[in-house]
């Protein structure tokens, strides 16, 4: 989660440069939460525990080794504890308030989104040299997390025949053959993933901004038999609370 | 006859009144792996008429997987191309759009903070000067027949930022192909050739899904297993009384 951090410190860098104030909240997906609380140091709730020798000077007659039950209770202090109890929490992230943010149902039939969580389709090419001697390549396939080869046969019977660049000419010719090819060129032009984003601000309604809300009522009435028709529009905006505002 | 719709809405909007103090970043974590990164190729190249009949389903099946941006991609995800000069180097990221012969090449990105046309002017140049001149003609030509078979970046395409995009639940779909990693292999399993992957997802190597998953960490060196010994329990040891001193008790 180095990266994150960088982002964070590169963000509150540039808010100061453009005459900013320094960020105080950070509104993200409770998925990336999760992947900052995950982490070994925030999930290790045990200490290690050492049998203790008993102890001859105090002279306790009946002091007992530590017990399983013990050991649990041996967590990291009351902080361990809790955090045992209730699963590793994160309120604040370097000096930002972290704020969930929330599903809403935006379109009919289909799951409440969440705006900060998106589509992305990214592109690569692999090239490959020497393609009269190769056998095969290996590329990563992402949906069983693991090389996967693609033949010569196989590329060969799929590809698309480039052209071939006549020298004396100083032009494009024909279509290459696969035994006159010398390279070959792979493309996925649709990786897909979903990704989460986040955002860093200064709430405050002199800092920020204000969500407004409020009842709004619209009533259309329709008398065709008397040819009258009119539509009435009532509505009731009042201040409600300074917030932390996320397109 | 009267007839009366009543409709009421609670309304809310919210104002940022200063837009310095608020920064969006995108595209910070992953958060689940859609498709496009498979072993299936798209077929280009029939032999006969059957395969062409082939060939030409196949295409507009990809056309229509790849301009659906409202849903997961499930489209084909390997497009293939024989060149004829001995490329052994490309440079990173690869200007598709520029080379397809596209007008606007500022396409290629999605975010409105972008100086679009000055920032991908630079990318294209430097792909331009770093490849031989015979390269370059291969791959344009290689390109532009893609793009005018396949509409990987079609005339009508405009960059939507990310914004709006992800208000209107559509992908955004940016045409910068980035190096990939990759291992070419000769006779027998020898290897011949080797890159690894930078640009959007770095390197790949097997385990690398489940941090797209969104379900573990990138690790940024190699793994290190902690032990640390359970504790268990044991009987308890028998407290001895102190031995008298001289016979008698530890009295002062």
């Amino acid at each position: 989660m180095n990266a994150l951090d960088i982002i964070i410190e590169d963000t509150k860098a540039r808010m100061l440069e453009w005459g900013g104030s320094e960020p105080d909240f950070m509104l993200c997906s409770s998925k990336l939460c999760f992947q900052l609380t995950m982490t070994q140091e925030r999930t290790e709730y045990y200490t290690q525990v050492h049998t203790r020798r008993p102890c001859t000077r105090l002279r306790l007659p009946h002091r007992r080794a530590p017990s399983a039950a013990d050991a649990c209770s041996r967590t990291q202090g009351p902080d361990g504890r809790k955090l045992l109890k209730q699963g590793p929490d994160m309120p604040s992230y370097r000096g930002l308030k972290i704020i969930k943010s929330k599903s809403f149902s935006l379109d009919e039939g289909s799951q409440p989104r969440d705006l900060l969580r998106r589509r992305v389709r990214t592109a690569e090419f692999y090239l490959v040299p020497q393609f009269s001697h190769m056998e095969r390549v290996l590329l990563y396939d992402e949906a069983s997390d693991n090389w996967a080869p693609l033949t010569r046969a196989e590329i060969v019977s799929h590809a698309l025949r480039g052209k071939q660049f006549d020298q004396a000419n100083r032009a494009l010719a024909d279509d290459v053959e696969p035994a006159a090819a010398s390279s070959a060129l792979l493309l996925r032009p649709n990786i897909e993933h979903y990704m989460l984003a986040l955002i860093i601000g200064r709430g405050g309604l002199e800092h920020l901004g204000a969500t407004f809300w409020g009842q709004t009522e619209m009533s259309v009435f329709d008398d065709g038999q008397h040819g009258v028709w009119g539509m009435t529009y009532k509505c009731k905006f009042f201040f409600a609370f300074v917030c932390f505002f996320y397109a | 006859m009267l007839t009366a719709v009543h409709a009421t809405t609670d309304h809310e909007r919210a104002i940022v009144i200063n837009e310095r103090n608020m920064h969006r970043v995108w595209d910070v974590a992953y958060d689940g792996y859609n498709g496009g990164k498979g072993m299936s190729i798209v077929k280009l190249h029939g032999v006969d008429t059957n395969e062409q009949a082939a060939v030409e389903a196949e295409k507009q099946t990809f056309k229509e997987s790849q301009q659906n941006l409202t849903s997961d991609y499930q489209g084909k995800d390997i497009i293939a191309v024989l060149l004829q000069p001995d490329i052994n180097h490309l440079p990173s990221p690869m200007p598709f759009a520029d080379l397809a012969n596209v007008p606007d090449a500022g396409q290629a990105v999605t975010d409105e903070l972008v100086t679009r046309n000055t920032d991908i002017k630079s990318v294209v140049d430097r792909f331009r000067s770093h490849t031989s001149p015979s390269t370059y003609a291969a791959l344009k030509d290689a390109c532009k027949t893609l793009n005018d078979e396949l509409q990987i970046v079609p005339a009508s395409f405009s960059a939507v930022p990310a914004s709006v995009a992800s208000t209107q639940n559509s992908a955004t779909s940016i045409r910068l192909f980035y190096q990939g990693t990759i291992e070419v292999q000769g006779q027998g399993g020898t290897e011949l050739f080797r890159s690894v992957g930078c640009g959007h997802h770095g390197p790949d190597y097997p385990g690398v899904a489940s941090v797209r998953n969104g379900k573990s960490l990138l690790q940024t060196a190699a793994p290190l297993i902690r032990t640390a010994a359970a504790p268990q329990a044991q009987a308890a040891p028998v407290p001895r009384p102190q031995a008298p001193a001289g016979g008698g008790g530890a009295q002062r």
